[in-house]
């Protein structure tokens, strides 16, 4: 059962992950906030709303050593959120760009911006890229949408499930 | 894991779904005239937004059926030994495919898709590729790997609109700077990022013996290899493809007299094909679901299986392939050795019942225990030594992707 609260930035954390993500993903962020750079304050809100909104979650193994068997969460513009297992401490945030951000993602529909990451994330958890143990989509964030964006988004939920590391 | 067969399962229910949205989209898309509008638009379905723009549902259209067509060719081939026509048909034009689902002009339209997905994923993301930044989110091993794979979607729809030889420069520009960026991999990183292609390349089909069918062979252009996208990211690194992608030599594993014997040919081209699947997988364990799932698809095989649905009452054939995980249990080696046992009891001497005796038994394993061994140390004698028909044993020990030869019996 999903918190209502979303995990917390310790204050060197956020300061930190603010001056890479500024740095690294200026031409993500600018897109999406319409001016570069973001502030402390700006990165944290959006990392909240990244959280809040995600359309799916899983835990497992996706992503550098440090962050290992963390909870993730990914929203309709691919800004994914990572977070301790107890949903308390917020470990990083930022946008998925395959190394360099196309220009116009941001504006493509969120369905599909989430079906096209389930999808590289079902392929890299088949090839044992990343080990995951339990995927789910965020149903009260996908309650509002339609029908045939649902039945996309549970379909391919439906593989990423099959995926799932079961502890043999 | 998904085996071949649950992936055109699950490639069957995707190809559906977007066919229907794409028919109930037929109007509204076939009004888009601007380019960049097609890659923007979000369909729309009685007023309805379905979340996905018409470029993305076209294209994952026809990677579906791109890669559904090559699971099932390559499943048939696997358990069939020989070639076979696809029980599907094969598909000859893909516009038709559009054109029973109500698009008028469908191949005009499927030309400006193709031509978009070129411009983006070929050339626009190979410039951004140039610019990677070493320091980002994601390991660079699992960055690279979600390329090679889009890469290889992206391949599979270019395949089914019969183009994938006319894009294979702009490829192999792609791998070179995928080439570059994977030279500054650590060790442990570019093991992974191996291993991961591997794995890709073996769950999606791509076997490198499988005939990439006459569609590659069009305008007597060379044929693309998928194999390539392996080879050209690794083939210039200092440990070289050959290591990577593990051969297996054959001789090593059968004796030099048996080689000549009736049928050893066919045996030896069957042990190096399942090499080959055990080596891409990279674990036994998930070669052995795959073949329980796989004969639900494509029939029973010509050679007798253990662990099988068809063992049981199935047929006595000369080559018998046994799969044994673990020591104990079901699957374990001392169950895959009883039943060993039990089939060349019924089939050792006497293929009444079948197309032979059974001449030839090859054995994958991933444990090996001298002690479960010593208790079959007497059957194996007695069926070398007072069989009427010769027998040859090969023995084969998985540790991963690496596969070499034991004794046995």
């Amino acid at each position: 059962m999903t918190q209502q609260t979303s995990p917390q930035w310790s204050w060197s954390n956020l300061h930190e992950h603010l001056i890479t993500r500024n740095f690294y993903d200026k031409d993500c962020w600018e897109e999406i906030l319409g001016h570069a750079p973001m502030t402390e304050a700006e990165y944290e809100h959006e990392s909240q709303e990244a959280y809040k909104n995600a359309l799916y979650e899983y835990e497992g193994n996706d992503s550098k050593k440090e962050h290992r068997r963390g909870l993730y969460r990914v929203d309709g513009r691919a800004i994914k959120t990572i977070a301790s297992h107890d949903r308390r401490d917020m470990v990083t945030c930022y946008h998925i760009d395959n190394g360099q951000h196309e220009m116009g993602s941001a504006s493509r529909p969120s369905t599909q911006t989430a079906l096209e990451q389930m999808e590289a994330l079902s392929m890299r958890m088949e090839n044992r890229m990343a080990s995951v143990t339990r995927f789910d989509l965020v149903e009260k964030n996908i309650s509002g949408i339609s029908q045939t964006e649902q039945t996309q988004l549970y379909e391919k939920e439906r593989n990423l499930k099959s995926l799932c590391v079961t502890g043999r | 894991m998904n085996t071949l067969g649950q992936k055109i399962d699950h490639l069957d229910r995707e190809i559906q779904l977007l066919g229907d949205i794409l028919e109930h989209s037929a109007q509204t898309l076939l009004k888009i005239e601007d380019d960049d509008e097609l890659l923007d638009t979000e369909l729309r379905y009685n007023d309805e937004a379905i979340g996905i723009t018409a470029v993305y549902a076209i294209r994952g259209f026809f990677t579906a059926v791109g890669r559904r067509n090559r699971c099932y060719r390559t499943l048939t081939r696997l358990w069939q030994l020989s070639r076979l026509d696809l029980q599907t048909g094969s598909i000859s034009d893909h516009s038709d495919i559009l054109e029973s689902r109500g698009f008028n002009n469908a191949r005009a339209l499927l030309k400006r898709v193709h031509e978009t997905t070129l411009c983006i994923t070929l050339f626009q993301r190979r410039q951004a590729l140039s610019e990677w930044h070493s320091n980002s989110n994601e390991p660079l091993a699992t960055q690279l790997f979600d390329y090679l794979a889009s890469l290889w979607r992206e391949f599979a729809f270019l395949s089914e609109c019969r183009s994938a030889n006319s894009i294979s420069v702009l490829m192999e520009q792609n791998f070179s700077v995928v080439r570059e960026i994977a030279r500054g991999l650590e060790f442990n990183e570019t093991r992974r990022l191996r291993s991961a292609m591997r794995s890709l390349l073996a769950r999606e089909g791509l076997y490198e013996w499988v005939d990439l069918g006459d569609s590659y062979n069009l305008n007597s252009e060379p044929s693309l290899r998928y194999r390539n996208i392996v080879n050209s990211v690794f083939s210039n690194n200092e440990t070289g493809s050959n290591v990577f992608m593990n051969r297996i030599d054959v001789d090593d594993f059968f004796p030099e007299i048996s080689v000549n014997l009736d049928g050893m040919g066919i045996a030896k081209a069957l042990f190096e094909r399942l090499a080959d699947i055990i080596s891409g997988y990279g674990d036994l364990e998930d070669v052995v679901s795959e073949i329980h799932h796989s004969e639900a698809h494509a029939g029973e095989p010509p050679f007798n299986i253990i662990p099988s649905n068809y063992t049981s009452d199935g047929e006595c054939k000369p080559i018998l392939v046994a799969f044994a995980t673990g020591v104990a249990g079901k699957r374990g080696l001392r169950s895959v050795f009883r039943q060993i046992r039990e089939h060349l009891i019924t089939c050792g001497d006497s293929g009444c019942s079948g197309s032979g005796p059974t001449r030839t038994v090859i054995l994958f394993t991933d444990s090996w225990d001298p002690q479960v061994v010593k208790e079959s140390e007497a059957d194996w004698e007695a069926h070398v030594s007072h069989s009427i028909v010769p027998k040859t044993f090969i023995g084969a020990l998985v540790s991963g992707s690496k596969i070499s030869p034991v004794s046995f019996p």
